[in-house]
Order: structure tokens, then sequence, then C-alpha cells
């Protein structure tokens, strides 16, 4: 598999990238990825439902991953979730992480704070004008994810085919392509568009390692292509499993009105899904290439079946 | 030039898998036999250039000729299956002896055999693995696997280029083109690694010289970024065209909850004509493919083909 800037930048051997998806990107999976070669990504309320106890929690969690890894692991940060406050990314700092991710708020914020400390930091985009503007910011790689991709999305709607390349054409710093990515298909595909990276975040769900629900993965594993739904045109948009949940949600939503429950207990609902199996009610976020997910994996096996497959698909265009 | 040759090659008989979509309105004799002559496959559409009176069968035989005299290689035409007069269509191109024909909105199992029986090659659009399986079954000869990117009417599933091709492929054994969000070599080798054999373009068609829509719609393409085009009527038929005054107006029946009968009531007759060929591009539904950012010029349909054969090979060196 080609060697890319984003192997220099972060240290690591094969740029493939596991999204810290909320509530389940944990220690286990993060050192698992990491250990075969990508790079893993905590999220810091990793089975934490509580975010008063997120402070604690993502100490335990870099923690346990280093315990499992000497290798390179990140940590994300919505930048909607912290705002200002700097506690969260002091304890990581603090814990000698040197890779974040951050997306969802202005990368401004926090970047230059990042690079004093000596972390890389790699930055979620959704159109070429918020790509632009995080390489304005100082980020060292944009993470360009299209509408395919499960859980929180952007309004614009651009997918990875014509997303990657005009982001390509835009910036100068790396591009790591995410959304709808699941096995060594859509790898080459990004890397032809120009992508010099991949994230994955659906795929990883549906690991050994993975702190998800067995029901969770297992829906993911049984998703069809027509599997997911988005949600939330005209408010946030969020992509997930198709339920009872986004019916319910979907027939407001073309009557022209809003499911206000659904939004205000957006965290709860989540919780319910992925942590606690509630596949009917719950808000499974969950990526349009679930279909592509057909079995339940180690992420170590995830990263060697992409690196495998890149040069034999390569050989055969 | 070293495109992979591919099944749809052979089948085709063309020299290089690159299809040129059967646009409504806009997809003419002299665009269609440019492509075929470049070694892609042209295709027209039976409507091309006409006014909303004229007489679309004999509209078809028109261009039909034409292009016979423009060029000895196949071409295709475009058959939007649920308009109501098609057999008089199909009639046509037995007649002038038209070599394939691409199917799409409506079901392939009522006139797949038809023109397998004429000895014609059936290429059938679809959005879903489903629809392809269908297809399949009902002897098409490919499957054009169009994603949420592409222009103009796509499905009500919404599935993108990167996840439907793959999905398509490993649920079919006949050979899958590719469309939507593609408009260059690094878009094709895209496609073939995930396991198309060949892709089929429409709004970087739009944008050439010999392309019949107005001027000012090509400039509009041409002028597009990453943002330019939306989604409008998803609860009638979800429609994907450069954003203007009309997709506004649209765009907010949708977010009221605008019924389906209201919104055709509202569209009305004629509006992607009014953009394509009456040069109207704010007050029609301008048709174009989310890949509108990526076409930065008005050139040669030929140039279009003979560019991405010329790229293909340098795009896969750089894996």
């Amino acid at each position: 598999m080609k060697k890319t800037r984003v192997c220099e930048l972060l240290g690591i051997e094969y740029p493939i990238i596991q999204g810290a998806m909320g509530l389940i990107a944990g220690a286990e999976l993060a050192a698992a990825v990491s250990e075969a070669g990508g790079l893993g990504v905590i999220s810091p309320n990793a089975g934490e439902p509580d975010w008063k106890k997120v402070g604690d929690n993502l100490r335990q969690q870099i923690r346990k991953a280093r315990s499992l890894t000497e290798k390179p692991f990140g940590v994300n940060f919505p930048i909607h979730m912290i705002g200002k406050d700097r506690s969260l990314i002091d304890i990581a700092v603090a814990e000698g992480v040197r890779i974040v991710t951050t997306g969802a708020g202005n990368p401004a914020l926090h970047t230059a704070y990042f690079h004093q400390q000596g972390v890389k930091v790699l930055h979620l985009v959704a159109t070429v004008r918020h790509a632009v503007g995080a390489e304005k910011a100082g980020v060292d790689i944009v993470i360009a994810e299209g509408y395919e991709s499960g859980g929180i999305n952007s309004p614009d709607e651009l997918t990875a085919f014509v997303l990657i390349p005009q982001v390509v054409d835009a910036v100068g710093i790396p591009v790591v392509a995410a959304g709808g990515i699941a096995d060594a298909r859509g790898v080459v595909a990004a890397f032809a568009l120009g992508a010099e990276g991949v994230q994955m975040g659906t795929r990883f769900v549906a690991t050994k390692e993975c702190l998800a629900h067995q029901r969770y993965k297992d829906a993911i594993v049984a998703a069809d292509d027509t599997a997911t739904v988005i949600t939330g045109r005209g408010s946030m948009l969020v992509r997930g499993l198709k339920n009872k949940l986004t019916e319910r949600v979907l027939q407001k939503e073309r009557a022209g009105g809003s499911d206000e429950q659904a939004i205000a207990m957006f965290s709860e609902l989540s919780v319910a899904a992925l942590l606690n199996g509630d596949m009917e009610n719950g808000r499974a976020a969950c990526g349009a290439g679930a279909g592509l997910v057909r079995d339940i994996v180690s992420a170590g096996e995830v990263v060697r079946r992409i690196v495998a497959g890149y040069d034999r698909i390569v050989a055969g265009l | 030039m070293a495109l992979k040759r591919t099944r749809v090659c052979d089948i085709l008989g063309i020299e290089y898998p690159i299809v040129q979509g059967g646009m409504t309105w806009i997809a003419n004799a002299e665009l269609a036999a440019a492509v075929s002559n470049a070694g892609g496959l042209g295709t027209i559409s039976p409507n091309a250039g006409m006014r909303l009176e004229d007489d679309v069968v004999a509209n078809l035989r028109g261009q039909i000729v034409k292009a016979k005299s423009l060029t000895d290689k196949p071409f295709a035409v475009n058959l939007v299956v649920f308009i109501p007069g098609i057999e008089e269509l199909i009639d046509v191109l037995v007649d002038e002896g038209v070599r394939v024909v691409t199917t799409s909105a409506g079901g392939p199992r009522k006139y797949t055999p038809r023109l397998k029986a004429a000895g014609i090659k059936v290429l059938h659009l679809v959005s879903s693995a489903k629809q392809a399986m269908n297809a399949e079954e009902c002897g098409v000869d490919a499957v054009i696997a169009e994603g949420f990117e592409a222009g103009g009417h796509g499905g009500f599933d919404e599935l993108a280029t990167m996840v439907l091709v793959p999905q398509v492929v490993d649920a079919v054994g006949i050979p899958v083109i590719a469309s939507g969000g593609i408009a260059d070599a690094r878009g094709v080798v895209a496609a073939f690694a995930l396991g198309a054999e060949g892709v089929q373009m429409g709004t970087r068609f739009v944008a050439t010289h010999e392309c019949i829509a107005q001027r000012s719609m090509k400039d509009a393409i041409v002028a597009a970024n990453d943002t330019g085009t939306m989604i409008t009527a998803r609860s009638l038929s979800p429609t994907r065209g450069l954003k203007n005054a009309f997709s506004a107006q649209v765009a907010e029946m949708d977010r009221r909850g605008a019924t389906a009968d209201e919104l055709l009531a509202f569209i009305g007759v004629g509006r992607a004509r009014m953009a394509l060929l009456e040069g109207k591009v704010d007050e029609g539904e301008a048709y174009a493919g989310a890949v509108a950012g990526i076409v930065g010029d008005v050139i040669g349909a030929g140039e279009v083909v003979r560019g991405i054969a010329a790229d293909y090979d340098k795009v896969i060196r750089s894996l």
C-alpha cells in the first residue's frame, strides 16, 4: 500500500484512520488499529454517557490505550462540545497524546494551541470552503467527509466522489477521505481521487474490539445498500440505520415539521442504540457503506485486509 | 492511451468504455457522433433540440439519420421507459439499425425482450442493488449504476457512487457502468477501483462544443463550484440541478412539506427545456450533476474522451 505524507506526518505505517465514533471509540479499538499500522482514535466519552465524567474517562482511555500499544494514536475533540474550554485538551496533552482530530466547529479556535504543545491536528471538513479555511487556520491534514458518512452530516450533501477531488485541488496539505469507504476498493477509489489516506467509522464499529453493543454490530452486518437514511434536514442532518425512530421523525419532516423530542434527546437516543442495543427506538448512527460490511472481525484484520487488497486492486486497473 | 479494455468495450464494439449520457433535450446527434468517433459511446435523446409541440418520433428519426451521417461507429438511443408512445420510438430505432439502447425511469421487463430480439444491446439504469438484480434477470447486457451525484431525476434511495457501485458489482454478473459524480480520469479510475467496467458521464458532456445546450447553460456549469447543485422535489422525484431562482422556490415548497401534486403543478411542463435549450437558466430546471464544480471548461466532446484515455495511466501510476 502506498506511503503518503499522512504516514510521515503521523508516524504510522498505513494511512488508514479509525474514525472516533462518539460513545464507542474506546481504547481497545484505537490500540488495535494502531498496532496494525493504522491510526486509532479515542472518543473522550467512549463507554461513558455522562459528559460530566468525560475528563476522567478520557484520562483512563488514554492510559489503557497506552498500555496496549506503543504506537501513536489520536483523540477526537468535537469543537461544538468543548467550546473554548481547554481542560479536556490539557488532559490529552498531559497524557502524551500528539495527534488529535477535530470537527464540528471553527479550527482556528485551538489549532495554534495544539501546535504549541507539539500536537498534529486533523480537521474534518465537508466543503471546499471549509477545507481552505482549515488550511489557513494551520491544520496539518483535512479529513474530507462525504454525505455517505454516518452520524452528523453537512447540509451541503457533497459525496466522496465530488468532494475529495475538489478539496484536493483547493488545498496543499494532505487530504484524508471519509464517508462510504469500508474495503480496499473504496480505499483505492479515494486515492485515485487524490486522497492520501482514509478514515473509516462504520467498518470499525463491526469489530471485536469496539465497545458498541452486539445488536448494533449485528445490525450493521445485516444492513443492505438501502438500510440507512438521513433525518434532520432543516435542523441537523444525521445518517443512521432505518428503524421506528427514523420512520417517526421522517413522517413529521415530510409534512414540513420536525421531531422536537428526537432533537432534544439526541444523546439519550444514541446511548440507547449504541451502548444498550435498542435498535428499534434508538438513534443508530451508521454510514451508507454499511451494506459493504459483512462480518465482525478484529480491527487489525480490517487494516490487514485493506493493505492486502490495495495492491491487488491497483494491479487490476 | 491505455484506458483499460473491459467487457463493456466488447459488448458494445467500442474502444473506450466511456458512455455519454442521453440527457433529455440536449443529447443531440452531433454530440453523440463526436463521442463515438473518439472511441466512446455517444447517446441520443429522442427529444434532442425539439420544440414542446414537435413530434418526438420524427425528431428521433432525424437525429439518428444525422448521427449516421457523422459516424460509422456505434451510438445509442436513450429511452425513458415511462413516457407514452415508446413502442413507436422502438419501431424507429429498430428500423434505423441502432445497435445500443439505454433504458431508464421504468422497469426493464417490458421492453428488453423486444430490443434483444432485434439484436440491440440494452444498458439499463439502476440506483440500487435490488434494481440491478432485477435488470440482470430481465436479460439486459449491462447495468448503469447511477449514484446520488447525478444530474436530473435520481433514485429515492440516494445511494452515492462510492457505495452503490461496489454493491451492484457484488450483486450481478453482468458488467456495471458507473455514473454520477464522474468528470475526469480521477473519477474514472476511482469507479474502476470499485469494480465498474465503464463510466457514463452527463454533465461533463453538456459543457462541450457539440452539445446543443444553450451557451448560458454550459457557462453556468463551468461557473459552478462544489456547492453549486442541490436536490429538490424529494417527495415527487428527487431532482438535481444548479442552484438558481427556480430551485430556491421549489426548495421552499419542500421545506413546508408541499405534496407531490402541488410540486407537479408548480414545476409544470417544459421547465428543464427552459434552462437547457431556451437560455433561461435561472427560471428553469437546470439539470446538472454534483460534479459540475469539477467541470472547468467548454471543450470538444472528443477531447473529453481522449483526455480521460490519456490521463488514466497517469492516475494509476500515482496509486
